[in-house]
């Protein structure tokens, strides 16, 4: 099934058995994170076929760290590898971020130091985690709050990335917009600088601000409108693509949810309707 | 690595702060430090959110101060290798272990409290194991039982999975059979408190001995005598397992 201008779900357990049990909330595809289900037996495990029996799944790692100085963990990414192909992941992406340093996992997206050497590093090993996985991943343009030592601006960085490592991009508008506006830029700039044609999907997400000058990339939250119409005025100048609510707290009912994958989808058919005819 | 050192003490400052919440560690990089105090927070909550949902009972049985001391203690000095962060806790158990909390807090029975909670996540998740092939007539004494494979069996030397807590003293010192299984049923995780010698039976089942050369073994080691009591209690213990489809059948 094609997911292609299809409106998704991030997969949460604490929605799980309501969602598998009910048509409410009707995603047109699922994305799940690895690191939440590799090795998991059990009752969780049935849930997790459940729902690749009966959806589309694109998958996004927590734990990759391709930002990190330490090197890749090639057990970890024989996991992943197995589980993408369990899973039949359609699209896999992770966090232009790190979460691992000096040997020990931090759980959280870190920000990589936007110097060159930073980049040529990342950009190497993404090539070998697609070599590896045998698939094009997409690196996600993480939210941050401060980066040390930059030698360059944000999309500069990413661009050259994406160029070194030949990958495709998972673009994330809320992240966007939460970075733009901690940082002071122009978002709608920032992302005509983006690579538009090698987005393999789209992110959307709530975020929270917590003083005058700062947001925090929360996921705990609806989207807000200037995210909605971010969005619109984005994906006019794109091919269709995937595109996926990313809720992972103060989860709402599901009615609510799928009240934010149809306000998408809406947007989705009357911007992208006439390239899909 | 390929990295200049700058840029390697970039990371490695941010990834200390955020370890540590001690801003000596980013002071001289070149970086918004007012922003650096939301990633300590939120790099801290995820493992002490993770620790407090994994360890309930633990958590509540922890003052503020010492239950705040303990995980920024390990947050700090203990590097997390599990990339699954639902199995780190597991590494937060093996660290309370080794730095002895139980003796600097006067709990004697932590370790065991903590094994305990950890073996409800453990069964709870554990890999789906591959079921034997049995059959479903036999006799319980001479035929070898088979048990299914979802299941830890545990010795713990302080009873924390019958009594509160604030109840267990230094007397009830001991040992103690704990078994967890998975329910074939709807995969929820049940305990039992087991005997020592019921524990022996599990474990010799395990290894494909008849309950009849069992149940002698246990009274030959113990050096005790076996009595009509005894064989009705095993007998009706080993019917029980059948019920609740922990034995599952006969070889
Ligand atoms: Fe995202």
């Amino acid at each position: 099934m094609s997911v292609e201008g299809k409106v998704g779900i991030g997969f949460r357990r604490d929605f799980a058995t309501n969602f598998l049990n009910s048509d409410v909330l009707k995603p047109g595809f699922v994305e799940f994170a690895p690191e939440n289900w590799i090795g998991m037996g059990g009752y969780w495990r049935k849930k997790l076929e459940a729902v690749v029996e009966k959806y589309p799944i694109l998958c996004h790692s927590l734990s990759m760290s391709i930002g990190s100085p330490d090197d890749l963990d090639m057990n970890y990414l024989k996991d992943i590898k197995q589980f993408l192909d369990d899973v039949n992941c359609q699209m896999y992406s992770f966090h232009l971020s790190f979460a691992k340093c000096d040997n020990a996992h931090l759980y959280e997206l870190l920000p990589i130091p936007f110097t060159e050497d930073a980049a040529n590093h990342v950009a190497e090993k993404i090539k070998r985690v697609q070599d590896f996985l045998n698939r094009p991943v997409g690196i996600e343009n993480s939210s941050y709050y401060a980066t040390a030592i930059p030698e360059m601006e944000e999309v500069e960085f990413i661009n050259k990335v994406i160029e070194k490592a030949d990958c495709k991009m998972l673009l994330d508008v809320n992240n966007v917009y939460v970075n733009a506006f901690n940082h002071k830029y122009d978002a709608k700039k920032f992302i005509n600088d983006l690579p538009l044609e090698k987005v393999l999907y789209i992110h959307m997400a709530g975020h929270l601000q917590v003083n005058e000058d700062t947001i925090i990339d929360t996921h705990g939250e609806p989207i807000i409108d200037p995210v909605f119409d971010l969005f619109e005025w984005t994906i006019a100048k794109m091919k269709p693509v995937p595109v996926l609510l990313e809720r992972d707290f103060n989860i709402p009912k599901l009615a609510e949810l799928q009240g934010e994958v149809s306000q998408l989808q809406g947007i989705v058919n009357k911007v992208w309707q006439t390239v899909e005819k | 690595m390929k990295l200049k050192d700058t840029t390697y003490k970039a990371y490695s400052g941010i990834a200390k702060y955020c370890r540590t919440g001690d801003s000596k560690h980013i002071k001289d990089l070149e970086l918004r430090q007012d922003r650096m105090p939301h990633y300590r927070r939120l790099v801290f909550n995820i493992t002490k959110n993770t620790l407090k949902q994994a360890y309930p009972i633990t958590f509540k049985l922890f003052n503020n101060a010492q239950w705040e001391e303990v995980v920024d203690d390990y947050f700090k000095n203990h590097n997390a290798q599990e990339y699954r962060i639902w199995l780190m806790p597991k590494e937060f158990y093996e660290y309370v272990v080794e730095k002895k909390y139980a003796k600097k807090y006067n709990m004697p029975f932590l370790n065991d409290l903590l094994l305990f909670e950890w073996i409800e996540i453990e069964v709870h998740t554990m890999e789906d194991e591959i079921f034997p092939k049995i059959k479903k007539e036999g006799d319980i004494w001479n035929d070898i039982l088979i048990l299914m494979p979802e299941y830890r069996l545990l010795q713990l030397e302080y009873p924390v999975h019958i009594k509160q807590t604030k109840e267990i003293t230094a007397a009830d010192k001991g040992n103690y059979f704990l078994f967890s299984y998975r329910t074939l049923e709807n995969k929820s995780v049940k305990f039992m408190d087991l005997s020592i010698l019921f524990a022996f039976c599990i474990e010799q089942i395990e290894e494909g001995n008849t309950l009849k050369d069992i149940v002698k073994q246990f009274f030959t080691l113990t050096n005790s005598e076996f009595n009509n009591e005894i064989k009705e209690k095993t007998e009706s213990f080993i019917k029980g397992l059948i019920q609740k489809e922990v034995v599952l059948g006969f070889k």
